[in-house]
């Protein structure tokens, strides 16, 4: 499955919106069954600081580990976090 | 006079302050965390339609939001008084300026690590460890991002909290002064 990043935001940026991203996103987008890979798309998403991953990426790569994949990722602040957070 | 020069006395003055109420004007002063990813946004917009080249200003962006924001996230409750932060920014000197009026790095770092003695020594544990007053919540990556993102992109940042003072580039380097300000200052000077 694909969850487009951009629907929660072009500058994500702070813990509060990150968590409440992470709590939305497993509320009504994750299947429980869930058993495909994961695509977080960054397409269209201008700034995206590490606070805001911490809350929602960290915990995602924790639950599902190499089935997380990142595409769309050449914003240099998505690309900056991303490398930080690994 | 430059800009910054005015902004830094203002940020000097404000956090020399017995009391710092009512000193910074409404467009200056982000009391909430909303108002300032608002100003964010619009710092954003700003550098976006000017001269600024793409591959700064998101990560221009997301280092002004952990300072920024750390310092919502660790004087929530704490405020020595005025609640929230000066912000401010100037397009063609290049500088973005964050100053809050908090407990500073020493007292939030404490909690952790109480043997730590000197405003210093928590400033640059801040910028090279992955340390956070909030624990046992796993925090504290916001100035190491920060420091990175510096050191690649040959920025500086000016860093006050209390007596201490940092410049921090490629290299962590502390400077003596005799400032002591009630809070934490930022300047984040970036060329381009």
């Amino acid at each position: 499955m694909k969850i487009e990043i951009v629907k929660f935001g072009e500058l994500l940026i702070s813990r509060p919106m990150g968590k409440d991203a992470y709590l939305s996103m497993t509320a009504y987008l994750l299947p429980k069954d869930l058993t495909e890979p994961i695509q977080l798309d960054f397409k269209g998403v201008k700034v995206l600081a590490p606070s805001w991953g911490d809350e929602f990426i960290t915990p995602l790569v924790k639950q599902f580990g190499k089935r997380i994949e990142f595409i769309n990722t050449e914003n240099p602040s998505v690309k900056a976090t991303l490398e930080f957070l690994q | 006079m430059k800009v910054l020069d005015t902004c830094l006395q203002k940020a000097f003055r404000w956090l020399g302050l017995e009391n710092g109420k009512e000193f910074l004007l409404p467009e200056e002063h982000c009391p909430a965390r909303d108002v300032f990813q608002t100003r964010l946004d619009h710092v954003f917009n700003e550098m976006e339609k000017s001269s600024t080249p793409t591959s700064d200003y998101s990560l221009l962006t997301a280092v002004a939001g952990e300072i920024g924001n750390n310092s919502f996230d660790h004087n929530l409750g704490s405020w020595k008084d005025e609640i929230g932060i000066y912000f401010t920014y100037h397009l063609s000197e290049k500088f973005i300026l964050i100053a809050d009026r908090g407990q500073g790095v020493l007292s939030t770092l404490r909690r952790v690590r109480p043997e730590l003695k000197t405003e210093a020594e928590a400033i640059r544990l801040a910028f090279t460890e992955q340390i956070s007053g909030r624990a046992p919540e796993r925090r504290g990556n916001g100035l190491k991002f920060a420091h990175r993102a510096i050191c690649n992109k040959n920025w500086k940042l000016y860093f006050y909290s209390g007596n201490g003072m940092f410049i921090i580039s490629k290299e962590i380097l502390e400077v003596k002064g005799k400032q002591n300000i009630k809070g934490v200052l930022a300047i984040l000077q970036y060329q381009t």
